[in-house]
This record gives C-alpha cells, sequence and structure tokens, in this order.
C-alpha cells in the first residue's frame, strides 16, 4: 500500500490553506488529493510485493513503478524515467493508443473497432519502448495513433511534468517497425520539479438538465421559443445554456454566441437542451420542473421531455512542496 | 494554388486540463509538415475559436514528427466541473480545428481524395 496522497483530514488543513489562500472555503471543502509518483510503488515492488495498491497518484507512474523496480533505475535516471513515463502516457488512456478515438471511417480507418484490443508497452533498460496491442483483437497501433496519443492532454512538449521526472518529446521519433507495433525512442528526461501536484475538491452544489424535440414545418423557431421561454422564467434565478441539437450543441461556449448568431434553420427534427447550475437545490428541481412543464405549457407539438441533475464538485489545483507530502509504502497484514 | 480543408491534409486530437484545452494537428504526409507551419499559426487558430473566447494560444512544434500541439486557454468554461456544455471536455474541437482552410499548390490538392 503506497500512502501520502491524502490531503483530507484536519491535519493537512493548514497546508491547503497556506496554498489557496481566500480559495479555500472550508464549509464547501470535501476532500484532497496530491499526485504521489513512481518511487514508492518501485520500492514496494523491490520489498516483494506482487500487487500494489494505492492512492492518487500520477497516471503514468503506474508504468514507471514496475519498470524502476525491474531495471533498478535509480530516481535520477531521468531519461529512462522520462521514456517509461511516456510509455506509461501511451498507456493511460486504454485503447486511446490503440484505435480507440481515433476511427474517421475513409481518413482513419480502424479494423474491428468492436473489438478493439488494449495497449501493451514493452519497454527496453534505455526507457524506449515498442508500442503493441493484445493478440487476435481489433484495431491499430500504427505511427498515427501513437502520435496522437503521445500528445493527448500534453501542453509544453519541452516538458511534460510528472511527480517522477519532467520529460521532453520534442526529439523524440514515434517508427513502425511491425504490423500493430511501434517505437517511441529519443525521449529526454529533465529533474523532477520540487512540488507536486494537488487536486482540492470542493462542492460544487447542483447541476440540472432537461430536452425536448419538436419535429416538422417550423420546428426550429419553436425550439427556439420554448428557449425564451425557459429564459424568461428561469434566467433570473441562474445562468442558464440552451442547446438545439443538430444545430449547434458542443461547438459554442455557455456563453451561447454561437447560437446566438446563427440564422432560424430549416430543421425538421430538433432537440432543445437546457442546462443550468446552482448551490441550491431548490432552484435546480424548479428548472426541471419548468422543463417538464414544456410539454403542456410551451409550444406546440414538443415531446420526449428527459429530465435529470446531479451533484457536482469544483476543483482547485495547487502545486505544494514535496518535503511536506511525504510518501510511504506498508505491506499489507495476511487477512 | 488551391484551397483545402486541412482535415485532408492533418489529423488531430483533443485534450484537456482543467480550463485548457489542448489540439494537436499531425501532417498525414510529414512533407506537409511545413505548409501547415506556415499557414496554421496562432493567430488564426485563435480567430477560429473566437466563439469560444480564449485568452491565449501557444503553439509547439514537434518537426521530428510532423506534429505540432496547440495549447488553447479559458475555453471550456470552467473545465470539467463547471462547464454546462454536453461536450465538457472539448473533444470535439479538434475536428472544428480540421475546418481550417489552407491554400495549397494545384498538384498536391489533385492527390487528395477531395
Amino acid at each position: 500500500m503506497v500512502k501520502g496522497d491524502d490531503l483530507s483530514g484536519a491535519g493537512a488543513r493548514p497546508i491547503l490553506r497556506d496554498h489557496l489562500g481566500a480559495g479555500f472555503d472550508e464549509a464547501r471543502f470535501v476532500c484532497a488529493n496530491a499526485y504521489q509518483g513512481a518511487f514508492e510503488i518501485a520500492q514496494a515492488i523491490r520489498a516483494g510485493a506482487q500487487v500494489v495498491v494505492t492512492g492518487r497518484v500520477a497516471d503514468p507512474s503506474l508504468t514507471v513503478g514496475p519498470a524502476m523496480a525491474h531495471f533498478g533505475w535509480r530516481a535520477d535516471d531521468w531519461d529512462a524515467l522520462a521514456g517509461a513515463t511516456m510509455a506509461g502516457h501511451l498507456l493511460e488512456c486504454g485503447a486511446q493508443v490503440s484505435g480507440g478515438y481515433f476511427a474517421d471511417p475513409g481518413m482513419k480507418d480502424v479494423p474491428g473497432l468492436e473489438d478493439v484490443g488494449f495497449p501493451i508497452a514493452e519497454i527496453a533498460a534505455d526507457g524506449s519502448c515498442i508500442v503493441s496491442k493484445a493478440s487476435r483483437t481489433g484495431g491499430l497501433v500504427d505511427e498515427r495513433t501513437v502520435k496522437e496519443q503521445l500528445l493527448y492532454e500534453l501542453h509544453d512538449p519541452a516538458a511534460y511534468i510528472t511527480p517522477d521526472v519532467v520529460a521532453d518529446i520534442t526529439q523524440a521519433t514515434v517508427v513502425q517497425v511491425g504490423p500493430d507495433q511501434v517505437r517511441l525512442a529519443g525521449v529526454r528526461g529533465h529533474p523532477r520539479t520540487a512540488t507536486l501536484k494537488a487536486n482540492v475538491f470542493f462542492d460544487g452544489g447542483w447541476f440540472g438538465e432537461g430536452e425536448i424535440s419538436y419535429a416538422g414545418p417550423n420546428a426550429e423557431a419553436r425550439a427556439r421559443l420554448a428557449m425564451d421561454v425557459m429564459q424568461k422564467r428561469m434566467g433570473a434565478l441562474m445562468k442558464l445554456r440552451f442547446d438545439l441539437i443538430g444545430v449547434s450543441s458542443i461547438l459554442g461556449d455557455d456563453g451561447g454566441r454561437l447560437l446566438d448568431a446563427a440564422p432560424v434553420g430549416a430543421m425538421i427534427d430538433i432537440r432543445l437542451r437546457v442546462a443550468g447550475q446552482h448551490q441550491d437545490l431548490e432552484v435546480v428541481d424548479r428548472l426541471l420542473r419548468e422543463l417538464t412543464a414544456l410539454w403542456t405549457g410551451g409550444p406546440a407539438g414538443g415531446g420526449g421531455v428527459r429530465v435529470a441533475k446531479r451533484q457536482r464538485l469544483s476543483t482547485q489545483s495547487c502545486l505544494i512542496a514535496r518535503n511536506q507530502l511525504p510518501a510511504s509504502f506498508s505491506m499489507a497484514s495476511p487477512a | 494554388m488551391q484551397e483545402i480543408q486541412l482535415y485532408q491534409l492533418a489529423h488531430a486530437r483533443t485534450g484537456d486540463k482543467g480550463n485548457r484545452v489542448n489540439i494537436s494537428l499531425i501532417a498525414y504526409d510529414p512533407k506537409d509538415f511545413e505548409l501547415l507551419v506556415e499557414q496554421v499559426t496562432e493567430r488564426r487558430v485563435a480567430q477560429h475559436f473566437l466563439h469560444r473566447a480564449p485568452s491565449r494560444v501557444v503553439r509547439y512544434l514537434l518537426p521530428k514528427i510532423a506534429a505540432m500541439n496547440f495549447v488553447i486557454d479559458d475555453v471550456l468554461d470552467g473545465g470539467v466541473n463547471d462547464s454546462l456544455n454536453l461536450d465538457m471536455h472539448g473533444k470535439a474541437l479538434s475536428f472544428h480545428l480540421l475546418v481550417l482552410s489552407v491554400t495549397v499548390p494545384a498538384a498536391r490538392a489533385a492527390r487528395q481524395k477531395l
């Protein structure tokens, strides 16, 4: 068991207050966790652990830990750690490197997507790796899938920061070396940073949304009238987001400029979505009742109302000095 | 010269962290990379996403893999936990980037499936 990520207890409260200042709202605080790294995972494996259970650790560290234990890397073998980190990065989203989140018929075809295989990374002593996937599965591992996943959720490619290392992929190479086999090499590493990232979670109130459909002549105008009705009934109580699914529903932001600027079209099958959030559940419940009331008290021919609500967490992040966040492992005693 | 959609020359993937989205743009053919570097600039991408009001667009180049990475700030309405968007991660935005137009020599355009 690797511990040291959990900052939810009263003992860690001063650290969180120090780092978030006025942003730390005690009344709404839920939990906080720091991202720990691979070092304690490797230590536990070297000490004989067959299964390691951790709290919050950085995703790539789950790959780096076993590789570190296997090859006997030191905590400052930066290039090797960086290579294994990028191998872990490629693996961390399941099939996203082996044909998932990739297929685009006619442009990027993926065979057997319905049976997409999970990826495998064979890591060498220098940290380079060959990515492949389970045999007799669908999916695809090629230079395109690996490049897409290499840059996934990455910002500066010269400085991908994890608890273990700062990885630099600007000189990395991605080369197909066999069917569904791609080699990633040339990743360089720089010393890890002096801080760890922590996520601090607060009660984010309630989120509510609902939808209703309109069809046939003038459907979009009726959907837009329903938008207007909802704005007038609820707009003073909460900020609302409107979408006309099929016209504009995901490209715009919550401000609604894109939809407002779009001329009324001639879609004959259209679904209106309304969403909002509020600290007060009463307000969100009222939104859902007003959405349901569009059936009998809204524009003509509205059908298929569905409403849903759920609680939300809001997040703040901060960087905390490592020496304030010691991690450790212990062996679980046999039951 | 001919105008074509970026979609014909490159593929892309969105990732998100907080209120920030990154979109990779990868040339199918490394020979097109230079052309993409010239034409798909930070300024054009910022303009293309104007309806999401980005506060900053930074482009990183990875010539060894014929790719670039756009980091676009403050376009996710606060991010996964705060946005009211159906696509709170901005996953679909990569394909919005691909509708940008690029100008290519006629011979290059002829090689594409248009």
